[in-house]
């Protein structure tokens, strides 16, 4: 008898060691998925060794006699128009802006998720109620909102998130609550009812897993969207003080050199944030379907 | 013998909300004024056309939906008067098989949590090893494979699946349970497996039924008592010997006559009662017999007056004003 339990035991660890390396073997062969984790690896990495990479002194020290360089040899990706190099603030923005667009959809993802969840499934008061709320926050102009916000709770990477977070979660609410309540209605719903379930065990267990899928797209194709909103509240003095570095404030500043010609400091901070979006749009993708059992062989 | 399971004047109402403030301007009589028993042991099948509201009643009943009137009793206590920890432990007896075997398993569990999750709910095992035991040995009660227990069940087949949502139905120890259309959605070899395996389960471990279903062929084979259900009201029951040699209602007789024939024999004896009309709006029920738009025998009386419940001879109840027929 013991030995059929070590047995059984054995045999169930097996199959969730199988079912760890089965969803991994189905990332990987999602080749788009990889590169875009790759990247991700990357900034991430560039993120917590910037000072190893380049002194943080080179992002923020301007030095007139070289303003508006293009790419060279000395400075990777050229200068800005104060004499900055473009390289460095490009390799320290990326902490910020990273843990700006990750961060606030994490956030959003779980608030959103956990109110979404809780106003698809129960219905009612509840969920009248949180709408007409997200109808009045999705009224107000997002910029504006945040606005208000940043300027209620003075102007810091914390406030920044928590406005971004705010004028986000509106979105996640609905779609989330949406997907929900598609699900609420499936006969393995009422079976886990009739098992005697808890209904925060059923949301938990059963509806919060089948709506993944939809979450992990939101989430993945908002990041680049949270980032340049907090790059526009960097542009107006509001999000990220000047001179730290920033990825949108980069754009935002590049906007009054372009006219002359000077694509590079548009090109670099815009093809970071592409990239970075993209990536966490590709890893979103493969993570949504290497963890759907139904495409498993 | 006793009755396991009552209803009384059972009564499901879905609201149809309009206007500008969402208030309700009519109401669906899904079910209207159901009363049944089934003695502990025995099948009872409910048989009627789509949208009849047997699914309904049988929901109700398990409380999936809540009624709008009417007493449910089960083992003799009313599970509305019961207190919560009384009602959850006679819920954990009465079960359910639904119909679609694809969208009653949830797809991101695989078979043992599917089966356990009854058994982990209610604390009916204490150990881990005594959940996985149990399972297996559903799983095996049910013709499936152990081995199969960490597969996820979009890797079953149709009959497969049904019997993992039997092998669920059965994890909480239950006495009663509610096959809702269980083989409906299965083709007919495998409903043939089904419909043995159900019948086997039910002699084995003295299980009552509640047989939810449209096709009389299988209704025939595995119901003790019947009952015929027409737009929300039963409108006869009787012993499944009573129903289906000795029809009573004209719509019973015009369900049995649209079973197919197959032998010539069948075939020559066969008097077809094609029905004629639609079904009333759902909303706007005839304030006579329900059934009166579409019954051949219609008289002045049936437009007029509902007819009453009464009893034919042992136990053969029919809703008609013809008196013989």
């Amino acid at each position: 008898m013991k030995h059929l339990q070590r047995e059984h035991a054995r045999r169930k660890r097996d199959m969730r060691r199988e079912h760890a390396r089965e969803t991994w073997r189905l990332f990987c062969k999602n080749k788009a998925a990889l590169f875009g984790l790759a990247i991700l690896v990357i900034f991430v990495l560039v993120a917590l060794f910037a000072d190893l990479i380049v002194p943080y002194e080179n992002a923020i020290a301007q030095d007139a006699s070289v303003r508006l360089d293009g790419p060279s040899a000395a400075h990777l990706f050229g200068t800005d128009k104060y004499g900055r190099d473009v390289f460095a603030q490009i390799v320290h923005g990326s902490r910020r802006s990273l843990t700006l667009g990750i961060g606030t959809t994490l956030l959003s993802v779980v608030i959103g998720g956990l109110i979404g969840a809780l106003c698809g499934f129960y219905g009612g008061k509840l969920d009248a109620i949180v709408m007409r709320i997200c109808d009045i926050v999705m009224c107000i102009p997002a910029l504006l909102f945040a606005l208000a916000v940043v300027a209620a709770l003075g102007a810091d990477m914390i406030n920044l998130i928590i406005a971004i977070t705010i004028i986000s979660v509106p979105s996640y609410i609905r779609v989330i609550r949406s997907v929900i309540l598609s699900i609420v209605e499936q006969d393995y719903i009422y079976a886990a009812r009739l098992c005697g379930t808890s209904n925060w065990k059923i949301i938990l267990h059963h509806v919060l897993p089948n709506a993944m899928g939809p979450i992990i797209v939101q989430a993945s194709m908002n990041v680049a969207s949270m980032m340049l909103t907090a790059a526009g509240l960097s542009f107006i003095g509001m999000g990220v003080q000047q001179p730290t570095p920033e990825w949108g404030a980069m754009l935002n500043e590049a906007r009054d050199s372009m006219l002359d010609g000077h694509l590079h400091l548009l090109l670099f901070p815009g093809v970071a944030i592409a990239l970075s979006a993209l990536s966490l749009n590709l890893v979103g993708d493969g993570l949504r379907d290497a963890l759907d059992p139904r495409l498993k062989s | 013998m006793d009755k396991l399971l009552e209803v009384k004047d059972l009564k499901k109402y879905f609201p149809i909300k309009g206007g500008f403030f969402g208030r309700t301007v009519a109401e669906v009589k899904a079910v209207d004024g159901v009363s049944f028993s089934i003695q502990r042991g025995r099948v009872l099948g409910l048989v009627g056309e789509s949208g009849c509201g047997k699914s309904t009643a049988g929901r109700v009943i398990l409380g999936l939906n809540p009624k709008t009137g009417g007493e449910i009793l089960f083992d003799g206590e009313n599970l509305a008067q019961v207190s919560k920890s009384r009602q959850r432990e006679l819920r954990r007896r009465m079960q359910m098989v639904f119909q679609d075997p694809f969208s009653s398993l949830d797809p991101r569990m695989n078979v043992s949590e599917i089966i356990s999750e009854g058994i982990v709910a209610y604390k009916l095992c204490d150990t881990r090893a005594e959940i996985e035991d149990r399972v297996n040995e559903l799983m095996e009660k049910c013709g499936l494979f152990p081995e199969q227990a960490y597969r996820y069940v979009h890797q079953f087949s149709g009959g497969q699946r049904q019997r993992i949502c039997i092998a669920r139905a059965l994890a909480t120890n239950p006495d009663f349970i509610v096959l809702d259309e269980a083989v409906s959605a299965l083709d007919v070899s495998i409903q043939a497996q089904i419909i043995n395996l159900l019948k086997d389960l039910q002699e084995s471990i003295g299980l009552t039924y509640l047989f939810i279903s449209h096709d009389l062929n299988i209704v025939q084979f595995i119901s003790d008592e019947v009952a015929v259900m027409y737009l929300g009201e039963i409108v006869e029951y009787g012993t499944t010997e009573q129903i289906f040699s000795n029809p009573r209602h004209p719509y019973t007789v015009a369900l049995l006559s649209a079973v197919p024939a197959f032998t010539r024999e069948e075939k020559a004896n066969k008097h077809r009662m094609i029905l004629e009309g639609d079904l009333p709006s759902p909303y706007d029920m005839p304030k006579g017999c329900r059934f009166a738009g579409r019954c051949p025998y219609r008289e002045a009386v049936c437009e007029e007056e509902k007819p009453v419940w009464t009893d034919r001879g042992d136990g053969h109840y029919c809703m008609c004003h013809r008196p013989q027929l």
